[in-house]
């Protein structure tokens, strides 16, 4: 089958990030701009993980473009925001992300789950990368202890952590819990990208999390809930969050896993099909191209909607000779 | 009881950090509710604001010294041996990956003393730890060399995470002396008794001290053996190990820690791989089961890790020969 992997270059989502457009409208075609992009270099790499890099996209996009800016010139600064991801899988969505803002080079994100380039799994050798992640439950742990050399050091700076909501399984996470509350570590941020599937099946099939909004609550943290794909709800926390002194902070962002293309989104896929089939592993050609057409018609309606012109795209296909230094210039 | 040796090791640890954190202010000490054994409350004492009681949340304080790491501080991470390296072995895996530093004190390393059973002797942690790249482990003898080997490990020089190795207990009776002139060198050792019908490679107080009596008893046997403190159990100076080896048949190791995976088998790893094994005998002494429980002569005597059970096998390998 002859079919392209289209990738949206830096310099179209640059102008996107420059036009004068009410950040909610613009965060919206960011995010779908990096859906493409993250579906597109794990196809290329043939593996990685679609569906959790979806769900969490939303809450990414808010955070590195919009909320807890760490821009290149940042990167280190010792007064830097933080963020990093405890799952970890969902790095394709992020290096997509820092791709755009310069942080990660094309010729760097092409080569994700290859030697010399992008590591399957967070790896702070790779620019805009804060800590290695991957093996689930040491996210929180990190975060405290970023927060506790912050205040020792006397640096600003906020750190937000991402969780999963199958890592809430570990038991790492219980003890993090205990001692960040214990230990007055309020300025932690948690959010969990709680998209209800780990691996292929329900969360609550698995081990059923309960009460999580109690059970947070109960450790001493300060609990918000709200719909992890709405950048308005999600913005109004974070302000709410950076206010709250007294307790660390804890989002439960409901999200749908697989969140942009209509047949990799739960519930939808589940009715169909008693296992979640996009947890890992890239599209296969003609999954692949359908998911692709329909994030494409998606950023077009986006795009009209404000009389923008189509975006430029690349095809990164395996085979095709890039000329990286052509791209790189914007 | 020979003066110089009466400061337990543990003590001296501490003495030796609060000393050394006064100049490096990004020493940062976090527990797991173990500080008591190692006499850490002192170092709560001096600074309080640099050192973190974390509970008995052994993977959470690893994960917690990992964060503190990535912005430049220096984590020193207490528990006992057994539960940090094991419970906690993947986290201080993860922390490795970051190519940051971190201590690790391996509190209650090995068999001694033996009164609390196989759930606290550790005789696994230096199999799971050596497997970890940028991981160098210790066990140093008694107070002078725990002082040095702290030292070395928060220089700026090093790089490698530390995991040092500390027995808690009183100082054995007979422990040998070391000469006050000794000066630590990483990857080396020195001996306390000499001899040249075999040489023998062990490591902190316990087995030190056994092997040491099992010099002396050989010696009436008018069989003379080299023994060496080995401090540094998985990185070794070629030159001075071939020096030391040289015109000696026999080799053999004691391990306070399991037959597989201890100083005994890496330092044999090292010396194949750099061809100086040809024509050595080899012996192994090490811990082939779970640890018995019981006072410290039952114990050794059970596992035939006792002096006189050394030097009878010893005495048959020789005369094997």
């Amino acid at each position: 089958m002859i079919f392209k992997i289209l990738f949206i270059p830096r310099r179209e989502t640059t102008k996107i990030l420059k036009l004068k457009l009410d950040n909610f409208f613009k965060a919206k075609i960011l995010a779908v701009i990096n859906r493409i992009n993250t579906l597109a270099i794990i196809k290329r790499a043939g593996s990685g993980h679609v569906g959790t890099s979806f769900s969490a996209m939303d809450i990414f996009t808010w955070v590195k473009y919009f909320s807890f800016v760490t821009l290149k010139k940042d990167l280190k600064k010792e007064e830097r925001n933080i963020f990093f991801s405890s799952k970890g899988h969902d790095v394709p969505a992020l290096y997509s992300i820092l791709y755009s803002l310069k942080i990660i080079s094309l010729d760097k994100i092409l080569k994700l789950r290859r030697i010399s380039g992008l590591d399957g799994h967070p790896d702070i050798s790779i620019s805009g990368i804060e800590a290695n992640t991957g093996s689930l439950g040491m996210g929180i742990s990190k975060a405290k202890g970023i927060v506790w050399s912050k205040r020792y050091l006397k640096k600003k700076g906020q750190v937000i952590v991402l969780i999963g909501d199958g890592e809430f399984q570990e038991g790492q996470i219980f003890e993090a819990l205990q001692t960040t509350a214990h230990q007055k570590l309020n300025e932690v941020i948690v959010i969990m990208d709680h998209n209800k599937i780990q691996s292929s099946q329900y969360v609550s099939k698995i081990i059923n999390l309960r009460d999580i909004e109690k059970k947070i609550a109960s450790f001493g943290w300060h609990v918000e809930r709200c719909n992890g794909h709405s950048f308005k709800e999600i913005n109004k926390v974070f302000k709410k969050f950076i206010k709250i002194k007294n307790k660390p902070k804890f989002l439960i962002a409901d999200t749908i896993k697989g969140k942009g293309v209509s047949f990799m989104e739960h519930p939808k896929v589940m009715k169909k099909s008693s296992l979640y089939n996009w947890h890992a592993g890239a599209p296969g050609d003609i999954d692949f191209v359908i998911a692709q057409e329909e994030l494409l018609k998606k950023l077009n309606e986006l795009l009209t909607l404000k009389k923008l012109k189509s975006l430029k795209t690349l095809d990164i296909y395996e085979n095709k000779k890039i000329n990286f230094q052509s791209l790189e210039i914007h | 009881m020979p003066k110089s040796n009466i400061i337990s090791v543990t003590n001296s640890f501490t003495d030796c950090l609060i000393d050394l954190a006064k100049k490096n202010k990004k020493i940062i000490v976090l527990d797991a509710d173990l500080s008591d054994d190692v006499n850490l409350n002192k170092f709560k004492k001096y600074y309080s604001n640099r050192f973190i009681q974390n509970g008995i949340a052994e993977q959470d304080m690893v994960s917690m010294a990992g964060g503190m790491a990535l912005t430049g501080l220096l984590p020193v991470v207490n528990s006992f041996a057994s539960f940090l390296t094991s419970r906690a072995n993947e986290q201080i895996y993860n922390n490795a990956t970051e190519n940051t530093k971190i201590i690790y004190i391996c509190l209650y390393a090995g068999s001694i003393p033996a009164g609390a059973g196989k759930s606290h002797q550790s005789l696994r942690d230096i199999s799971v730890l050596s497997s970890i790249p940028n991981m160098s482990i210790f066990h140093p003898y008694n107070h002078m060399e725990t002082k040095q080997i702290l030292k070395h490990c928060l220089s700026k020089n090093v790089k490698n995470n530390c995991a040092i190795r500390l027995s808690i207990g009183p100082v054995p009776q007979e422990a040998p002396l070391i000469d006050k002139k000794y000066k630590f060198l990483d990857g080396q050792g020195f001996s306390v008794a000499e001899g040249d019908d075999a040489i023998l490679f062990t490591y902190g107080q316990t087995m030190l001290t056994e092997a040491y009596k099992a010099s002396l008893f050989l010696k009436k046997n008018k069989i003379k053996i080299e023994v060496v403190n080995t401090p540094c159990i998985n990185n070794f100076n070629k030159n001075w190990l071939k020096k030391k080896i040289t015109n000696k048949n026999s080799i053999f190791f004691l391990d306070d820690h399991n037959i597989n995976g201890g100083l005994g088998d890496l330092m044999i790893g090292f010396l194949a791989e750099n061809n100086l094994l040809k024509d050595k005998k080899i012996t192994k002494f090490g811990f082939r089961d779970f640890p018995a429980c019981g006072t410290t002569a039952e114990v050794l005597s059970f596992h035939k890790l006792d002096y006189k059970n050394i030097s009878n096998q010893i005495i048959s390998k020789i005369k094997n020969d």
